[in-house]
């Protein structure tokens, strides 16, 4: 784990990394904070500007907390990879050449307004939406490969929950993936269910009819479903939305196990005031890709103004996102008025 | 020859005129016990079987259609079939099933296509779009089925397909719906995991690999072969009807979608043998416009809908009496406390 770990490091990744700044540079407005974005350093490596020592740091964490997983695929890897994605809905762009490097061990935030094409590339990188031009690589191979590897937590409205199944159900569909056609969930999937039911503190709950549930509770099951998955990417399309604030801690802190154990988190998040105490990383979009990287240098008063426009309440709150996140002592964590 | 096809096709007992079945039994005459095909296996007990199996494969594919939110495609789809089973017997120029079933499915397909398609291009709502879908590809399977029933000679009837006419079943129709209603079971039971999921969340489902256009295909399939069969006894408008209605009954009693199919099942198993048990025994009323009987298909229908009235006001729970009951209990009982203050919004 020491920094001379660091040459491990695989092939093309460190040649990606500088070679995508550049790159996407003439097309987008791109700031000169690209190329560390695209690199995965974490915040040590970024003062000493060793990136390849943080690179074997991710691989060695991943290494460490992916028992039983594909340990060799995941090392010093990128969580995901986007190349050029340009996603159009009717004609109308809402993704627009977006090149972007996501590392892998991190909490990653999506940020932007509405309409700036959050979800769109969360389900892009999930292949739920094709895309006009670019592609996606997740650890490094085709989604194809790696969709095992990859957790999803979709927004909480898009599903009915009145649907006639128990919370334990819904977290059992975390283990279909891995059980592939015809075969039904068994004990050891009922185990992990209800291990991932306690991970999210509502194991109580495990034989409620969602409809039961309130609106946390069932963000909760949401994300214990996730955790059944037992993936390495987790990709969540606004996790905190519409939680109450017990559950919102209780979401983070699980968030952050799950970063220990050298998991990756990618989530949509809209609450700018906490995005600097939840998130390491941080993806600014509003269609192009405005900014990406870590978030002490990449969350700034100026990539703020450059995502969100001239939109004034936005303004007022990116104005107060800037004063927490220099002063990230101040513990402002509450149930923020979001900016949605 | 093709006269005889076509009155078979259309369900009707066509008078004097020997008509192949799915696999050319004879068909005499139309009365309802004038010809028994051996042993037990009357016309009633013909008829009341097919149309029990029938309501079952319906039932049990039902609460997959209703639950993922598709009523209303089902019974496009439903209803596309029969312009696509004309097309199909137009072509093949006979009562194949493998070719109606065929022709069923892809109008049907068409037919939701063009949903999603309109939809999609112009700013109509899915609702006002489904609804014109439907109604067009209704009037394209009326306009082709009064071409098949002006073809020379024959004059059997349009309302075959639209109001079908049980007492005309014969014993391999019987075995046809009886395999449709395996082929449902077997399927059903085989990806029952897979079409919850699909019902339950679709984008997750599609995210950890599983093809959901197929599986939503699949079900569409079983939707249309239970149409295709049910088409002669039933009817196009009420074997929607039975596609939808059993699922909707059946949710009010149960929170386990195990439960809610097998509910289904025999909800719809049971408003149509029901049905038709009815229709036979009932005495048939005096007026001389219903001399022949009452009609089984409709009798079917308001069965399936009796049982639907009843558990929207009997289930436990769920059912509006129950609920009236729970609110009173609440408003009158002292003992009572409104839920902690834990749930959020």
């Amino acid at each position: 784990m020491s920094q001379q770990s660091a040459p491990i490091d695989p092939k093309p990744n460190p040649q990606r990394g500088q070679r995508a700044g550049p790159r996407a540079m003439p097309s987008q407005r791109s700031n000169d904070r690209h190329p560390q974005a695209t690199t995965g350093v974490d915040r040590d490596a970024a003062r000493t500007g060793d990136i390849a020592s943080a690179r074997g740091l991710d691989a060695a964490g991943a290494l460490e907390a992916t028992e039983g997983g594909p340990k060799g695929q995941l090392e010093g890897v990128p969580a995901v990879e986007v190349h050029d994605l340009t996603v159009a809905y009717d004609r109308k762009p809402v993704l627009w050449n977006v090149d972007v490097t996501l590392p892998a061990g991190r909490m990653i935030a999506i940020v932007g307004p509405n309409g700036a094409g959050k979800s769109t590339l969360l389900k892009s990188i999930l292949g739920l939406i094709p895309a006009a031009s670019g592609y996606v690589r997740i650890f490094d191979k085709p989604l194809r490969q790696t969709r095992d590897l990859v957790g999803y937590v979709p927004q909480r409205e898009s599903v009915d929950w009145d649907f006639p199944i128990d919370a334990l159900g819904v977290v059992l569909m975390g283990r279909y993936g891995k059980l592939g056609w015809f075969r039904r969930p068994g004990k050891a999937d009922r185990q992990i269910a209800m291990r991932s039911l306690e991970q999210v503190g509502i194991a109580d709950l495990a034989s409620r009819q969602i409809s039961q549930l309130s609106g946390g509770q069932q963000q909760r099951v949401f994300l214990a479903r996730a955790l059944a998955q037992d993936a390495a990417l987790y990709l969540m399309d606004e996790p905190f939305a519409g939680v109450d604030a017990a559950t919102e801690r209780t979401i983070v802190d699980v968030l952050h196990a799950m970063r220990e154990q050298g998991k990756t988190i990618v989530a949509v998040h809209h609450d700018l005031q906490s995005a600097p105490q939840y998130f390491d990383h941080v993806l600014m979009l509003n269609v192009r890709l405005v900014a990406a990287g870590p978030i002490e240098t990449t969350f700034t008063p100026e990539n703020l103004r450059r995502t969100y426009g001239g939109r004034l309440n936005l303004l007022e709150q990116a104005g107060e996102a800037m004063r927490l996140a220099t002063k990230p002592q101040v513990d402002r964590a509450g149930p923020g008025k979001g900016a949605r | 020859m093709l006269l005889d096809l076509v009155s078979s096709a259309l369900g009707m007992p066509a008078a004097g005129a020997s008509a192949g079945g799915f696999a050319g039994s004879g068909a005499a005459d139309g009365g309802l016990s004038s010809w028994l095909t051996g042993g037990w296996l009357s016309t009633p007990v013909v008829v009341g079987l097919g149309t029990g199996l029938l309501g079952l494969a319906s039932g049990l594919v039902s609460p997959f259609a209703v639950l993922r939110g598709r009523s209303l495609v089902t019974d496009a789809v439903a209803h596309a079939a029969l312009p696509g089973i004309c097309i199909a017997f137009l072509l093949v120029g006979e009562r194949n099933f493998a070719a109606l079933l065929g022709g069923a499915l892809v109008i049907g397909l068409l037919a939701a296509g063009t949903i999603t398609l309109v939809h999609r291009f112009t700013r109509v709502k899915e609702d006002a779009a489904t609804a014109m879908v439907i109604a067009c590809y209704f009037g394209l399977g009326i306009v082709l089925s009064s071409i098949i029933q002006d073809l020379p000679g024959n004059k059997a009837g349009l309302d075959g397909f639209i109001f079908g006419k049980a007492a005309s079943m014969t014993r391999s129709d019987l075995m046809l719906i009886g395999g449709v209603a395996l082929a449902c079971i077997a399927v059903i039971s085989l990806l029952y995991k897979e079409f919850k999921l699909l019902a339950f969340d679709r984008a997750f489902a599609q995210s950890q690999g599983w093809p959901t256009t197929m599986l939503d295909l699949g079900v569409m399939a079983l939707v249309c072969a239970c149409t295709v069969v049910g088409l002669p006894a039933v009817g196009i408008v009420l074997m929607v009807a039975l596609l939808i209605t059993p699922a909707v009954a059946a949710r009010f009693w149960s929170d386990r979608l195990a439960t809610i199919v097998l509910l289904s099942g025999a909800f719809g198993a049971v408003a149509g043998a029901g049905g038709t048990t009815l229709s036979t025994i009932l005495p048939a009323p005096p007026a001389a416009a219903l001399s022949r009987g009452w009609p089984t298909g409709p009798m079917i229908i308001l069965t399936a809908s009796l049982l639907m009235l009843a558990s929207l006001l009997l289930a436990p729970r769920r059912g509006l009496i129950a609920r009236a009951l729970q609110r009173a209990r609440r408003f009158s009982d002292p003992e009572v406390t409104p839920p902690a203050p834990e749930v959020s919004p």
